[in-house]
This record gives structure tokens, C-alpha cells and sequence, in this order.
């Protein structure tokens, strides 16, 4: 061998060697070693303070005080042990219901720790109380976090975006860690309600989705048996003036209030049709007449009656009348011009008859009282009929088709816009699902999706963006598309796109499932009248039974449902199910409630109606309620045994938990819960004790903590409250018996 | 001294034990040489004798050893990378990601693995043009130029199967595109021209185990991947080494 030769054979020997050495170190000199090094040694730092600091406190303090300091010192040196021992390996959770493994604990060391809040990542404590209800060992944290929870490294776990070939702008990985904003819509993964608890930007999303009523269209999780949101257009051409009609479908926010924004100005988005396709759907829509059940009003009402009716009934509750009032029922302000005196009239007669699903009460008007209503409207709001929009008459003319071609162009119009997704028509109940299903939605490939004009490299190309850009303007995404253009704000747009993509298509497995009917009574008992539930678990349950006879005919004329939740289902504008009322309320306050209703809490603006009873249906109903809507698990004497010791207590208690800063109590107080002025009046003992030991008992997401009072806390706080009395405060409590300071009703 | 280790040496070598493995003496003698090649397993292969022109690197830069060379190293990481790994949807992503990030040594193998294979498609077709290119494709080498191409196409499937086993995106949506073709072959593809077969039975239906990417094909993927490629690149591999001592050697003029 020559001289070279060896040469060569010792290069090529030592850079084996040395590369093998390479592999050594790399392998010795894992990233997150060092992460776990310094979360320790900051985590052990920070406990000897947090010792340090308890220590002191305890040499100051005296007697239970101390006791409870030094206790507290023992858990943490017991965790400073714990933390000490643990050797520098790779921590993971292993999740077995979820098919998972993460391995974040070990970088993310001190997550646990809340005393680690604030400092720097990786090193912080998780910040909220969030990780006390979903615990890591049994959630991990990629559940809700997203990214690679195997990887053990910054990149390799998805915890960044990744530049996108050949531009400077970066994207974030399909399943990448979630950024803060969006982190919400991971919520919606387990969490299969429309009112998700602490996570109000998915709630807000899931409310406007259904405001919106996107489903009408698509095929949306959660949204799969909802009703249509908009009103029958059954009839139509006897309700609505035609010009009005030329104008609504020409640009439906032109009608709507006009300092409103986003979906406030109109649910009704606009279409982009041309003029000749106007025309022929409003001749389509206007075909729907039934002149033979209209009946001839009145000839003159008096509106000053009419006003007065209209007040004292609380129409603005739901209806809207100059940029005030609810948004439940259509703005009037502008009635005049939609629609005919004729109409109203009639409308107000026989509400029911004319739209069966409303959410207008079927209210009990005379023939005078109604026309006096409507004169009040005409008079107040009565404006010059209506023109069609500019250059609709030039197009009429121009229009060359017959009646019957323009019926067929309008009807085919009808179907593909989708209009019967919204608008129940009969014929076409089962049309309307015209756009693309959104089911699975974070799983949608971006290279799928038509970006139309968007060159998707100069923004990120991520399907959250997407749906955000063609909510806003979906002419850029789609110039021949079909989409209409809604009136939502972009802030609104994004808290869309948020809860669309709360559905991954991920594999959850049912027990951790929060589904619709077990969520809104997550704890049994919740006792459903007649249901024939009791002693079931509430997750159990599929159908809620109808209200059953007289009981159920006044429900549903009066429309309780659009407000409360009566047999398990109905709307929540009202806080507590109307199906516990009996527990809930005494006889004699809800009797003469009915008589002149009025809002419990100073600053909702819902207030319950005046519904017109006829006399004896409030007596028929607190009857009802007091035999039937009960809550078996809340003590029906426990007013009885209270005694005026306990009352006396409890009004210090009162004070010391500082219940006044949410409550009113003798004209002074806070504005977000309920005045409790005449508490005393309207709640039952058992329903308050009840409520003070646990307060999410029916509505998991109710603001009033929970004081984890004792049983004789709770049982003094009653006491008291039963003293607030329509007739004096705490000083009478010595006026009453002794021995019994609650009165009950029934 | 010597003398003693001489002894001690003659000693072994006159046992029955050491007689049983190496049935000749020193490759000393020209008769000793040819038996030594003959008789071991691992040189039977080579050539009796070899021309020296054969022996300059630069002629055939050992192109086709080296490939050798590659597919030694993946036999050996690709048997220790089975140890970790399982072929199945539940476990297939997790166990790569163990190897990755706490399996010790193991994203070296993992990545020794991976552009090991990389470098052998590489060797293989640099070994078929030189090849091409000194001519040694020509009778009498003709037929060992048909074994080559079929090796060639053998560590193409294995490079293939081998992007599937990870389960990530980039490797089923590779597999997804890799296998629809499979969809236009002539008559037995479902797609292909005079196709006589439905979609779920046609060949590409066989070859993933389902209508789309799945469990199934993984789980084919895998086993093509880990026997029946390697043993029959193994099995045409031996035929090839053995047709070049038949043919007259490592190239060259004959």
C-alpha cells in the first residue's frame, strides 16, 4: 500500500469516527433537556418563596389561621419533594380514550403549577382556572391546543407557522397549535351546544350561525332539525305591497334599521339579482294570495286607545320601532309601506292561522281593539305608499315575457337561490339545502376550496380564512357563485368562521360528549312533568313530551316557548325553566304576576308581556305549576323551620360574601343579578337554599358563584332573604313569628 | 517462542472442529485459492480470478457494490426499525414519532434508514449507465442487463411502499396520486383504456386493500415492503452477482 493510501484510510477512518461522536452529542443534547432543567430549577425557586412567604405569614398569625398556614406550607414542600425527585425524562400523558399520547409536560413542566402563571414560556403555569375541570392527566393538551403533542421539539410539535414555498408570508399547519384567537373553537369539539360555558366567542359564533341561519342552506352540525327562521311566504301576495317586495329583494338592508350593524340591519341577505329577475320573482311570490280568509276591518279605530294597548301590552319587547326594541318580531316603524291595514287587522285576529310557527302570541283582542292597534300604527307610522326602485319601471317595460314565463323564471329562482332553506313555503318543504355541506370543516383541504380572484399566496391560504373572506364579500371567492351577500360585520364574520371550524371530524368518544339536553340539565334530577323521565339520566333523554291538554293549548297560544323553556324545551330568554316553577316561585306572587309582569332584573331588556289573560287562566296556570312543575329534590318546608337567629346570621352573611355588589336590596346594590328586594314575596325557602348551595343546578352557565357555603350557611341566608318582604326589611324579622320566618305558597 | 506458537498454531488448524469449517489450507497455492473461493459461501460468488484492469475504481466506481452497500444497511435498520413500528392506523404515526423523539438512536436510524434509500435509487441508476455507457449490456451479458432493470424496478417499489409507512399527510396523500394510476392500466385498471374491471375489483383496488388509502393498504404496504420485496430483490440479486462470474467477470472486454 502506498503512502497515500494510508492517508486516505486514516481521513476516512477519523471522519467515521468523529461523525459517529457527532451522533452522541445530538443524541445527549435534546432541546427540551434543557427546557425541563429550567423549568425545574424556576418552579423549585419559585415554591421556596411561596414557603418562604407562608412561613412568615404563619409565625405572624395565631390559632385555626396558623394551623391552616402551615398545613398549606406542608403541601407545598411535599410538591418541592415531588418536583425535586422527578429525574430529567420526557413526561407524557397517555390518553387512552382519546388515542393519544402528549408529551407538552415536558417542556411545559411547571403547567400545573398556578403558582407559575406568568412567567415566560415554556415555563409558565397555565393561566385560568380551566385546568381545574378538564385536568391534564385525563384531557392532555392537545385536545384543545392542537399540534403534534408526540414531538418533543419547538418545530417539530407544530408550534409555529411554516413558510409558504416561494413567498414571504407564512401559514399555520392544518392542525398546528392553535393561535389564542381561535383556541375557542376547540371547545366545540366536545362541547355540542349552542351556549358553550366560558367560551363566549364560540357561543357568540354558534348564536350568529343560527341567527344567521346558515343552515337553511348548509348541512351544519348542531343545526341538523332546526326550524326555518324566516316567515312562511304562504299568502304572501295578500300580505305585502309589491313595490315593498321590488325593494326588499333588491337590497333587503335598505328596509332594516339604519344605525344597526352586522345581522342587527337584516337577517335577510342580499341576493345580487338583476332587475329582470326581481321582477319575475316577485311576480313568482305575489301569485300566493288568499283573499277569502281576509275580513273587511273596521272602517275607523281609535288610535289613542290603540297606543295605549300598544304600550301596555310591551309590543317593543319584540318588535323594533325606531332603532328601539327587541329583534324578535319585524320592525314596524316602516309597516305602513310592507303591508295593508287590511292585513294587520287581520293578522292580529288570527295570528296562529296566518303563521302557524310564529312567536307572536296569539293574543285575545277584540274586533275594536285590534283595529284600535292598527289605526295607532297607521297613524303614527302612516307614509305615502311606496315606488318601486329606480329603473324597475323602465325594466317592466322592457320585460318581453308573459305571465306565465315569468311564474316559471321565478320559480326556478325560488329553488336554486335556496329561498325555501329559509322561508317555509307549502310545496317545498323539503327544498332549500342548496350550498355546500359544512360538516367536518376544519378538515377541508384548502387546494379544494375556490379562491376565485384571491391570489392565495399574498394572504394565508387556511380554510378559517376563507370562509371569513366569503362571509364579508363573496363575489371575490365566487363571482358566479350563489352565496348572498349577509350584512355581518367583519368582527362577526370572523366569530362565524370560529364556530364552523369548531367541527374537526375528530373521533370523540361519547362520554366526554357535552350533547345538547344533557348540558342544559347536566345534573339530574331535573323531573319533567309527565315525562315519565324521573330516575333517568338527563343525557337519556331524546324527546321532551308536549304540554298535554288545556295546560298545553294555552302554551302554545300564549307562545311560552319563544321565551321559556317549558317541558324541557323552548327559548332562553328567560333564566330558569318554567318546568320547576312550582318549586321555584310561591302561589300568591305568581298569581298577581300575571296580572302586571315586570322584569326581575333591572337591566334586560326583555320584559315578560302583558298577555291580556282572560281571568281565570293566570289561576289555571299557577295551579298547574304549583301541582305539576316541581322539582322533587327541593324541600317544600323548609320556610317552616327557619328561625330568626338564623335570619339574623344570615344578613351578616350577607354582607360578608358581598352578595350586594350584584344584587339590589333596599334600593341599593348591584345591576347583574336579580333585585332582591321582595324576595322574600316571590322565591320559595327551598328553591333559594337550594340555589345557594349549588347555583349552576339548572343552567350550567349562571354568573352567581358558587360560595361552597356550608348547609347552615345556606340555610342562614335563606332565613334572611325570607325576611326581604314587600312590606319591611330585616328590622321587622322580630315582628314575625318566632319559630317560623318563611311564608309559603300552596 | 515461534516454535511454540507454531505449534499452538498447527494445534487448531489440526482439529476436526476447525477441518469442519475450512476444509483447505492457506489460499497459498493456486490450487488453495480456487478452493477458498469454492468452498465459502460468501465467496462462491466471486470470480476465481479477476482481470486487473477489473480492479481500477475509476472504471466502474463500484457503483453496483455500492448499491450493495446500500441495501445492507437498509436490511439491518430497516430490522431494527421493525422493532419499534407497527403497520397499523392507531399506532403507525405515534411509533415513527416515538423513533423521533425518545427512542435513543432512534431518529438517527430512522434517518439512516430514509436517505439510505434515497442514496440506492440514486446508486442503482448511476450503476445502469455505466452500464450502458462501457457497453456491457452486450452478449453474452444480455440477460444479467434483464435482471438489472427488474432490481431497478424492485428498489423503485421498495422506495414506494417504504413512503406509506409513515402515515403522515405527505405520505398518504404520495400514496393516494402513486397508486390512482395504477387506476388507468389497460384493461385490469377500472379506469384505463378497454377496461373490463369495476372500480372494486380492479388492480388498484388489490393493490390498496380498499377503494381509498386505508388500514389495509398499509398493512399491504408493510408486508410487501418488509418480505416479498427484499426477498425477491435478495433471489435476483444472487442471480445477478452469479451471472457476472459467469459472464466473464466484473466488465471489462471479455
Amino acid at each position: 500500500m502506498s503512502f497515500a493510501n494510508y492517508v486516505w484510510f486514516a481521513g476516512v477512518g477519523t471522519a467515521l469516527v468523529l461523525s459517529i461522536g457527532v451522533l452522541f452529542i445530538h443524541e445527549y443534547l435534546r432541546v427540551w433537556k434543557d427546557h425541563q432543567a429550567i423549568a425545574k430549577r424556576l418552579q423549585l425557586k419559585s415554591l421556596e418563596s411561596r414557603m418562604d412567604a407562608l412561613a412568615s405569614e404563619a409565625s405572624r398569625a395565631e390559632g385555626e389561621q396558623k394551623k391552616r398556614l402551615e398545613e398549606r406550607r406542608r403541601v407545598l414542600s411535599m410538591v418541592y419533594a415531588q418536583v425535586k425527585a422527578t429525574p430529567r425524562q420526557i413526561q407524557q400523558i397517555q390518553l387512552e380514550q382519546f388515542k393519544k399520547v402528549d408529551r407538552c409536560t415536558t417542556c411545559h413542566f411547571t403547567a400545573e403549577d398556578k403558582g407559575m402563571v406568568g412567567q415566560p414560556q415554556p415555563y409558565g403555569g397555565h393561566p385560568g382556572a380551566f385546568l381545574d375541570w378538564h385536568e391534564v392527566q385525563d384531557f392532555g393538551c392537545t385536545i384543545c391546543h392542537e399540534g403534534q403533542g408526540l414531538s418533543t421539539d419547538y418545530m417539530q410539535a407544530a408550534h409555529k407557522a411554516i413558510r409558504i414555498h416561494g413567498s414571504e408570508r407564512e401559514r399555520p399547519w392544518p392542525r398546528g397549535v392553535q393561535t389564542k384567537y381561535l383556541l375557542q373553537s376547540s371547545c366545540g369539539k366536545c362541547h355540542l351546544t349552542k351556549d358553550v360555558p366560558y367560551a363566549p366567542l364560540l357561543t357568540k359564533g354558534r348564536g350568529l350561525i343560527e341567527k344567521a341561519g346558515c343552515y337553511g342552506c348548509h348541512q351544519i352540525r348542531l343545526y341538523e332539525d332546526q326550524e326555518k327562521i324566516a316567515p312562511t311566504l304562504d299568502r304572501l301576495g295578500s300580505k305585502v305591497d309589491r313595490a315593498w317586495l321590488l325593494h326588499w329583494l333588491n337590497d333587503p338592508r335598505e328596509y332594516a334599521p339604519a344605525t344597526g350593524e352586522g345581522l342587527v340591519r337584516s337577517r335577510m341577505p342580499r341576493f345580487d339579482l338583476n332587475k329582470e329577475d326581481i321582477l319575475c320573482l316577485t311576480e313568482f311570490l305575489m301569485s300566493s294570495k288568499d283573499e277569502q280568509s281576509l275580513e273587511e276591518p273596521p272602517a275607523k279605530g281609535n288610535p289613542e286607545s290603540g297606543g295605549l294597548l300598544f304600550r301596555e301590552i310591551r309590543c317593543v319587547t319584540c318588535h323594533t320601532v325606531g332603532n328601539k326594541g327587541g329583534y324578535i318580531g319585524p320592525e314596524l316603524e316602516q309597516i305602513t309601506t310592507k303591508t295593508s291595514r287590511k292585513w294587520a287587522y287581520n293578522w292580529l285576529i288570527k295570528t296562529h292561522y296566518f303563521d302557524p310557527k310564529t312567536k307572536m302570541p296569539q293574543f285575545d283582542f277584540t274586533q275594536e281593539q285590534a283595529v284600535d292597534v292598527v289605526d295607532h300604527l297607521w297613524e303614527e307610522f302612516g307614509a305615502d305608499p311606496l315606488k318601486p326602485p329606480e329603473g324597475f319601471q323602465e325594466a317592466e317595460e322592457a320585460l318581453k315575457l308573459s305571465t306565465e314565463e315569468r311564474m316559471t323564471r321565478g320559480k326556478k329562482l325560488f329553488s336554486d337561490k335556496g329561498c325555501a332553506g329559509c322561508h317555509p313555503r307549502s310545496g317545498m318543504e323539503h327544498e332549500g339545502k342548496t350550498g355546500r355541506p359544512l360538516e367536518k370543516f376544519a378538515q377541508m383541504d384548502e387546494e379544494t376550496l375556490d379562491w376565485g380572484k384571491i391570489d392565495r399566496f399574498k394572504i394565508e391560504p387556511y380554510v378559517g380564512n376563507w370562509v371569513y373572506m366569503r362571509l364579508l364579500n363573496p363575489r371575490d371567492l365566487a363571482p358566479e357563485g350563489k352565496m348572498p351577500h349577509f350584512s355581518l360585520t367583519e368582527a362577526e364574520a370572523a366569530l362565524v368562521a370560529l364556530a364552523l371550524l369548531s367541527d374537526t371530524g375528530d373521533k370523540i368518544p361519547p362520554q366526554y360528549l357535552v350533547e345538547e339536553k344533557s348540558s342544559r340539565y347536566p345534573r339530574p334530577p331535573y323531573p319533567l312533568p309527565y315525562g315519565g323521565v324521573q330516575g333517568v339520566e338527563a343525557q337519556t333523554v331524546k324527546e321532551y313530551p308536549e304540554p298535554p291538554g288545556e295546560f298545553g293549548r294555552l302554551v302554545d297560544r300564549y307562545r311560552c316557548r319563544s321565551c321559556h323553556v317549558v317541558f324541557g324545551k323552548g327559548g332562553w330568554v328567560s333564566t330558569h325553566p318554567l318546568d320547576m316553577e312550582g318549586s321555584q316561585v310561591q302561589e300568591e306572587w305568581l298569581r298577581h304576576y300575571f296580572d302586571m309582569p315586570y322584569s326581575l332584573r333591572p337591566i334586560l331588556k326583555e320584559r315578560m308581556l302583558n298577555l291580556k289573560m282572560e281571568p281565570e287562566e293566570p289561576k289555571f296556570f299557577t295551579e298547574f305549576f304549583k301541582a305539576v312543575s316541581l322539582d322533587n329534590s327541593i324541600s317544600p318546608t323548609l320556610g317552616s323551620s327557619l328561625t330568626v337567629e338564623e335570619a339574623q346570621r344570615g344578613k351578616g352573611l350577607f354582607v360578608k360574601k358581598g352578595c350586594g355588589a350584584c344584587h339590589i336590596v333596599g334600593g341599593r346594590g348591584g345591576f347583574v343579578g336579580a333585585a332582591l328586594d321582595k324576595v322574600g314575596d316571590r322565591l320559595t325557602a327551598g328553591w333559594t337554599y337550594a340555589f345557594l348551595k349549588d347555583p349552576q343546578r339548572y343552567e350550567p352557565w349562571a354568573i352567581q358563584p358558587d360560595y361552597g357555603l356550608t348547609d347552615q350557611e345556606a340555610r342562614e341566608l335563606t332565613a334572611y332573604l325570607m325576611t326581604l318582604k314587600d312590606k319591611g326589611r330585616v328590622e321587622k324579622v322580630s315582628g314575625y313569628q318566632q319559630g317560623g320566618v318563611g311564608r309559603e305558597g300552596g | 517462542m515461534e516454535e511454540k506458537l507454531k505449534r499452538a498454531k498447527d494445534k487448531v488448524v489440526h482439529t476436526q472442529v476447525w477441518r469442519s469449517i475450512f476444509r483447505q489450507g492457506w489460499p497459498t497455492t493456486e490450487r488453495n485459492r480456487v478452493l477458498t473461493t469454492i468452498n465459502t459461501l460468501l465467496l462462491h460468488l466471486h470470480p476465481i480470478k479477476v482481470k486487473t484492469h477489473a480492479l481500477k475504481i475509476r472504471y466502474t466506481f463500484c457503483l453496483g457494490g455500492a448499491t450493495l452497500f446500500m441495501f445492507v444497511i437498509e436490511t439491518i435498520t430497516g430490522l431494527l426499525l421493525m422493532y419499534y413500528y407497527r403497520p397499523t392506523l392507531e399506532y403507525a404515526y405515534q411509533d415513527m414519532k416515538d423513533l423521533e423523539f425518545t427512542v435513543t438512536f432512534g431518529l438517527f436510524l430512522r434517518n439512516m434508514h430514509r436517505w439510505a434509500a434515497h442514496l440506492m435509487v440514486l446508486t442503482v441508476i448511476l450503476h445502469m449507465c455505466r452500464v450502458f455507457y462501457t457497453g456491457s449490456y452486450k452478449p453474452p451479458r444480455e440477460f444479467n442487463w434483464v435482471i438489472g432493470v427488474q432490481l431497478l424496478v424492485i428498489t423503485l417499489l421498495l422506495s414506494f411502499t417504504g413512503y406509506l409507512l409513515p402515515w403522515d399527510q405527505l405520505a398518504y396523500w404520495a400514496v393516494t396520486v402513486g397508486t390512482n394510476m395504477a387506476k388507468a392500466t389497460p384493461v385490469i385498471g377500472a379506469e384505463g383504456p378497454f377496461a373490463v374491471l369495476p372500480a372494486n375489483t380492479d388492480i388498484c383496488f388489490y393493490l390498496r386493500g380498499s377503494e381509498d388509502i386505508s388500514g389495509n393498504t398499509l398493512l399491504r404496504f408493510y408486508v410487501l415492503h418488509c418480505i416479498f420485496l427484499p426477498l425477491s430483490a435478495s433471489a435476483l440479486m444472487g442471480v445477478h452477482f452469479w451471472r457476472i462470474r459467469k459472464d466473464g467477470g466484473v466488465s471489462g472486454p471479455l
